[in-house]
């Protein structure tokens, strides 16, 4: 792996954030074949060297082989994945995530994160929660499909269960405010920004027209980072606030067998 | 005993097999009806009636089996008497008349092939019309056997020795399928490791790898031994000169040395593969530190998160840590500006170009590249019999110290003189539709097959006419 090379697998990580040698769902991008031939034929200690260089930005490559679902016979996918041991460097950005969840002139950078991080529970709670997925289930990837349509509805339905819900004495009306004020095609708008903002970073991958999956890269980064992130807010609000209504979706029966008393 | 997987794998098959939806009718979803209670009762009579037949057979040794024991066992176990227990060796006696598809002799042609004395899984004396023993037929054994069939790691080791039998035995056809078979048992492990560095609740799994993890490694070096010496021994002189001549008395070309020797390495590599995944797994089980994130209520928590809002800065860190990201500047490859870049020269440019005369022609142009590399082995081959661009792929003359070399292949195959030699002639032929190959990096080649024909050797015919 001479620099050159590690100067080609790196610029396309950055703009893809995997590579995958004989992909199963998709056919090879242009110049994937190259860069995964690179990877392929590199050592260990070429493959370490290569880390140690992503390590001070706070990336990792980490590589799955076909004993992972979802990858073909004799495929390899290399993923670009965040760690949590160093902060990410100075060129990187999630300000798209505000410019592209805008969709009206001077809406708050506040009040945008406030929607992004609702439709992004409501996402995970589609691909983890109802199927009783774990948040350490990587495999589970190739499980996590939903269809735009589906989001948008989980959606729609979280925000009219806040309306119905109001203001309880102690809660905060901030937040339920900015939820409230959706009208007409805001929420369908918002969720096909999320979307877009998720496909262009590799942690969401459109199979078909308006058909989504989780990539293994989402679900790597969330089983490998919940814990110093979104646990701290997941965690507080589950264990404080008791009286939360349970949602009005019910948890799909993923029950292998029924065992009950015969005698 | 698993049956509960034995028929959950047949069930559906079977229902189509009684479907009566006539083809190009309307769509309609399976009828869930199954006539009784559901009890399990009359099943559960049947496969303890099997298993304890299978057992008894063992020692009997294909004799008849006295069903007295049994029936007492059973009208015991279950509230039923000894006619109901009639009623169910009846039922597997009686055989059922199965209608299956199979190729026919002629191209596209399907024929029925009709089922029906092997389904009955028990049998009673010929001639008589006793009905106080019987014995198991050959389906009713196979039935008991795959309700055992437990494709576990432990038995592993058992599977890789057969690729040393199979090259002992000169069944080379079976190397492949044997190989798969083997690879796919490393995957399924795997994958159950990886379930358990996954879920939560696994604990019995769990003591169940740590009581036995010696016996885990130990198949692990015997399969890895076991497939190091099938390869070993296929090399040798005396056992690739046997498949030499297995080869041209049965005239398969599907399965080269090359094929069998790339089977090895696959296996050897999922073996190692395998090795990291279970010591990393060994590692976490010594240490303890199975850290583990089960279920979280993420929808509930949007709830609770809209009426008591967290802080503004941990949203903010979420969203950097696990949300989408972009970079903040362009990082284009070079190719990505070719179309913006304007090559007219300006009617008034003060510059005037200056063509090199002096053509560096010392370098081998990419064709002489390629017949430097592959233009002896396609020769070779081709003294042996034609040669499809199929096989050619296959054979992977595609790639020269990593260069594609595909269009160099192609143009062989159209303008084949370039590989003649003196005394013979290369003749070429189209199979209609034959070509689907797939390419190492995934693309596809499809359509009509070329093959090359080497027509005269020392004005000896051995090609077609």
């Amino acid at each position: 792996m001479e620099i050159e090379d590690i100067g080609r697998v790196y610029h396309y990580l950055l703009r893809y954030r995997s590579i995958e040698y004989k992909p199963s769902t998709r056919r090879s991008r242009s110049g994937e074949s190259d860069v995964a031939a690179i990877l392929r034929g590199a050592s260990i200690d070429q493959l370490d060297r290569f880390n140690q260089f992503l390590s001070p930005q706070g990336f990792k490559l980490i590589e799955f082989d076909d004993s992972t679902r979802g990858v073909s016979t004799a495929g390899r996918v290399w993923i670009l994945a965040r760690g949590v041991e160093a902060d990410p460097p100075e060129f990187y950005t999630t300000d798209r995530v505000i410019s592209e969840i805008r969709i009206r002139e001077g809406e708050r950078r506040e009040d945008v994160a406030i929607w992004f991080l609702h439709i992004w529970m409501i996402y995970l709670s589609l691909i983890y929660t109802r199927p009783g997925r774990g948040v350490s289930e990587v495999s589970g990837y190739i499980d996590a499909t939903f269809s735009r349509e589906a989001l948008t509805h989980a959606v729609e339905e979280h925000i009219e269960n806040i309306r119905q819900m109001g203001i309880s004495e102690g809660a905060e009306s901030k937040a339920v405010s900015i939820l409230d004020a959706e009208q007409g095609q805001d929420i369908p708008r918002r969720v096909l920004a999320f979307l877009t903002l998720m496909s262009g970073s590799g942690l969401v991958y459109e199979v078909s027209k308006d058909e989504y999956q989780q990539t293994l890269l989402g679900a790597y980064e969330i089983a490998e980072s919940y814990n110093h992130t979104l646990r701290v807010p997941v965690e507080n609000i589950l264990k404080n606030v008791v009286n939360i209504a349970a949602p009005s979706v019910t948890q799909e029966e993923e029950m292998e067998t029924e065992i009950d008393g015969v005698n | 005993m698993d049956w509960p997987a034995l028929l959950a794998s047949t069930a559906r098959l079977l229902d189509l097999h009684d479907c009566d939806r006539a083809a190009g009718t309307s769509l309609y979803a399976p009828p869930e009806v199954r006539p009784g209670p559901a009890n399990g009762l009359w099943l559960d009579v049947a496969t303890q009636m099997l298993q304890y037949l299978y057992e008894k057979d063992l020692e009997a040794n294909e004799a008849w089996i006295s069903l007295t024991e049994i029936v007492d066992e059973l009208v015991s176990r279950h509230d039923i008497d000894e006619q109901d227990v009639q009623f169910v060796t009846n039922y597997l006696a009686t055989s059922t008349r199965l209608v299956t598809l199979k190729e026919g002799a002629a191209p596209s042609t399907l024929n029925r092939l009709i089922t029906k004395k092997e389904t009955s899984l028990i049998e009673w004396p010929r001639n008589t019309n006793a009905r106080d023993r019987c014995r198991l037929t050959s389906s009713g054994s196979r039935s008991v056997q795959l309700s055992q069939a437990a494709h576990k790691w432990l038995y592993a080791d058992e599977d890789a020795s057969k690729l040393i039998k199979a090259i002992e035995y000169g069944a080379f056809p079976d190397l492949p399928a044997l190989a798969e078979g083997l690879i796919a048992q490393i995957r399924g492990f795997s994958k159950e490791i990886t379930i358990l560095l996954e879920r939560k609740d696994l604990d019995e799994l769990l003591d169940e790898f740590r009581q036995r993890k010696d016996e885990y490694l130990a198949v692990l070096q015997g399969v890895q031994g076991s497939v190091e010496k099938a390869y070993e021994t296929f090399m040798l002189t005396d056992t690739l000169s046997r498949f030499d001549s297995w080869v041209d008395s049965t005239g398969n070309e599907d399965i080269t040395s090359y094929t069998i020797v790339q089977s090895f390495r696959d296996i050897l590599q999922a073996i190692e593969r395998l090795s990291r995944k279970l010591q990393g797994l060994l590692s976490v089980l010594v240490s303890q530190k199975r850290e583990i994130i089960g279920s979280v209520q993420f929808d509930k928590a949007a709830v609770g998160l809209a009426f008591y809002p967290c802080a503004e800065n941990i949203v903010e860190l979420c969203i950097r840590a696990l949300g989408p990201w972009t970079t903040m500047i362009g990082a284009p490859a070079p190719n990505d500006f070719t179309g913006i870049l304007s090559l007219p020269l300006e009617e008034e440019s003060a510059t005037t170009y200056v063509f090199e005369e002096e053509i560096a022609d010392d370098l081998p142009s990419p064709l002489q590249q390629f017949l430097d590399s592959y233009g002896g082995e396609i020769s070779s081959a081709l003294k042996k019999g034609p040669v499809s661009l199929t096989k050619a792929v296959e054979n992977g003359w595609l790639l020269i110290d990593g260069i594609d070399v595909l269009p160099q292949l192609v143009g062989i195959y159209a303008s084949p003189d370039w590989i003649e030699e003196e005394g013979s002639e290369i003749a070429v032929s189209l199979l209609p539709g034959a070509l689907n190959v797939e390419l190492p990096d995934g693309g596809m080649l499809r359509g009509d097959d070329v093959v090359l024909h080497l027509l005269f050797t020392n004005h000896e015919n051995k090609g077609i006419d």
